[in-house]
């Protein structure tokens, strides 16, 4: 991922935000949801180690499907992320590169390459949903960079919040 | 299984027969989603009010639910009985239905079972034995007279170094839903996604994706009459 990208998502995330008028913490990531039209379910099946996936429907919908058996800052991160991938088209992407008449070897280990970036992105895209800039620097003034507190406000969890938080140059030590 | 488990899975198969959510449930017999998941997994037991009302919610009708009562009260009967004594009540009638389910069940799509013919073919029965899948059990499949779950449909491909996607599509394990809501492409690109999943992992999303889906679809048809 170049910084250009990154940079490039990050804007994306803030527009979303700033097209639905959502100005304060904790960002509603269902409300953002239905502005996709991508609708958020439940699953208590899924294997341990998936957080959840993305179904885009034939109907140009989406179905957002989300492990049950994972804490609630995660359940909402795997919504961000997932509504990540539906904004940034990752599937329809990966529609025009399997839509190729021949694949070679080479292009399928670029395709691994690629996948592997669209998830940074993806988490890119989450994070600054989660966590725009502007809202974390304002409420790091206001809570005194009390970590803790942060992610209560944003609801996220503490790790990510200190992550963001050192992304944005304002970890301490 | 320990009859907290037989009587969970009766519960989550009448649950999704009726195409409901466990939200959706929890909510109709006033209890916490998650109480319900447990009960299903068959980790907690429910008290026996909530048993009826759940016997209510997941009947169709009155005789159903008489059955239905009866079924799931048997089963907490033997979950609070002495230890010494749980596992030897047996229910009256589980054996016929169980034959009848047996006998529903004629082989496996012709189309799957040509290509499994000619990929058994070009191996020695102890490639299989070794794989943890029985040569016997394989030649009691290509003789129609046994059945690969979904799983072990995706083991073998797997094992042959066979597409998973097309072992599946020719079993006819991808159900119907995935290509009436999602549209072929999209199923494809599901499978390549699941593909570094163990076997076991990939039934579980499978399995969950379709209650998803069949649940919407239910939604759907409900709120365009």
């Amino acid at each position: 991922m170049s910084p250009q990208e990154i940079d490039t998502v990050r804007v994306y995330a803030r527009a979303v935000l700033s097209k639905l008028g959502i100005k304060e913490p904790p960002v509603n990531i269902l409300e953002i949801a239905e502005h996709f039209k991508a609708k958020v379910v439940f699953s208590d099946r899924f294997p341990d180690d998936v957080f959840g996936c993305l179904l885009p429907l034939k109907n140009g919908e989406f179905v957002i499907v989300v492990n049950v058996f994972t804490s609630d800052t995660r359940k909402i991160f795997t919504v961000a992320h997932e509504i990540g991938h539906l904004y940034l088209r990752h599937h329809i992407v990966l529609d025009k590169f399997y839509s190729q008449k021949r694949l070679q070897s080479s292009a399928l280990a670029q395709l691994d390459n690629a996948k592997g970036k669209m998830e940074r992105l993806a988490n890119v895209f989450a994070s600054e949903l989660l966590m725009p800039k502007h809202l974390v620097k304002r409420y790091y003034g206001l809570l005194r960079g009390d970590i803790d507190k942060l992610a209560e406000v944003f609801m996220v969890s503490k790790e990510a919040m200190e992550i963001r938080l050192e992304e944005l140059d304002l970890l301490r030590g | 299984m320990t009859p907290e488990e037989k009587l969970g899975n009766l519960i989550r198969e009448y649950r999704e027969k009726r195409g409901l959510l466990l939200q959706d449930l929890g909510k109709k017999v006033d209890v916490n989603y998650t109480h319900i998941s447990y009960i299903e997994k068959g980790m907690r037991a429910p008290s026996d009010e909530l048993l009826a009302k759940l016997a209510h919610e997941l009947a169709e009708n009155e005789q159903e639910e008489k059955e239905l009562r009866e079924r799931f009260f048997f089963y907490l009967a033997q979950i609070k009985a002495p230890k010494e004594i749980r596992n030897k009540l047996k229910l009256k009638g589980e054996k016929e239905v169980k034959k009848e389910e047996e006998i529903v069940r004629g082989p496996m799509p012709k189309a799957f079972l040509d290509i499994l013919r000619k990929d058994v073919a070009v191996r020695t029965p102890e490639f299989f034995d070794n794989a943890g899948i029985p040569y016997g059990f394989i030649r009691r499949v290509l003789d129609g007279e046994s059945w690969l779950s979904r799983e072990e449909v995706i083991k073998l491909a797997n094992l042959m170094g066979r597409n998973v996607n097309e072992y599946l599509v020719k079993a006819e394990y991808i159900p119907q839903e995935f290509e009436n809501m999602l549209g072929r492409k999209s199923v494809v690109e599901l499978m390549r996604s699941l593909k570094k999943l163990p076997p076991e992992s990939m039934d579980k999303m499978i399995s969950a994706i379709e209650t998803i889906l069949k649940t919407l679809n239910k939604e759907d048809e409900s709120t365009r009459d």
